[in-house]
């Protein structure tokens, strides 16, 4: 499927937001309401915090929906050297470092540092998580 | 940049069956207990282990197929 995704720009960096891979985890509106209020149009303003501030919220975002490109690549997110995979009670998996994601095809459906993937077997956008745990009471450590 | 190209994991969706994961991961709960160490974990995706998060092949009890 087509990446749908909305870019959010500022001199120094551009914000960019994948729906699809939101789980609201809310960090973002948590961490950083000044900059990510879902209740404005548009909801992100990236002129709202310091460029140091956005990053470190949008690297808190599990799902990955978040990331951001700053026009210095040196200051770009750095995946952990050390991967790990978190496991939230009653939803998906968190995976964090440097990731290939492969689909059941064998196609490569994402380079990625952070994801949050379904294990309830219920989400519509496998591997991703949706949600879907929730209305289905899905009922694990 | 290369040494991370190096130690990035492949996660690989089975069809019908569970997640598998290539590289070296540390497996934690919430809290930040730490279940496992691994190169080469196979995660339960379909909901039915009894061993979760690992998997146990319930995947072929429930009939679970999808992608």
């Amino acid at each position: 499927m087509q990446e749908k995704k909305k870019y959010y720009k500022s001199d120094k960096s551009t914000v960019s937001f994948e729906a699809r891979k939101c789980i609201h985890a809310a960090e973002c509106a948590n961490g950083l309401p000044e900059v990510f209020n879902p209740n404005e149009r548009p909801w992100v303003n990236t002129e709202g915090a310091e460029v140091e501030r956005i990053k470190e919220v949008i690297e808190r975002c599990p799902s990955g929906a978040l990331k951001y490109e700053l026009k210095d690549d040196a200051g770009n997110e750095r995946p952990k050297t050390n991967a790990e995979i978190t496991v939230v009670p009653n939803g998906p998996l968190y995976f964090s470092g440097n990731m290939e994601i492969v689909d059941s095809e064998g196609n490569v459906v994402g380079e990625e540092y952070r994801a949050a993937l379904c294990r309830c077997g219920h989400s519509q956008n496998k591997p991703f998580c949706d949600n879907s745990h929730i209305k289905e009471n899905f009922n694990a450590e | 940049m290369q040494s991370n190209e190096e130690k990035k994991i492949v996660i690989s969706v089975s069809p019908g069956a569970f997640l598998s994961v290539d590289g070296n991961v540390t497996l934690k709960k919430e809290n930040g207990e730490v279940i496992k160490e691994a190169d080469k974990l196979f995660l339960c995706r379909c909901g039915a282990s009894v061993n979760k998060p690992f998997c146990d092949g319930s995947h072929s009890k429930v009939e679970f197929d999808k992608d």
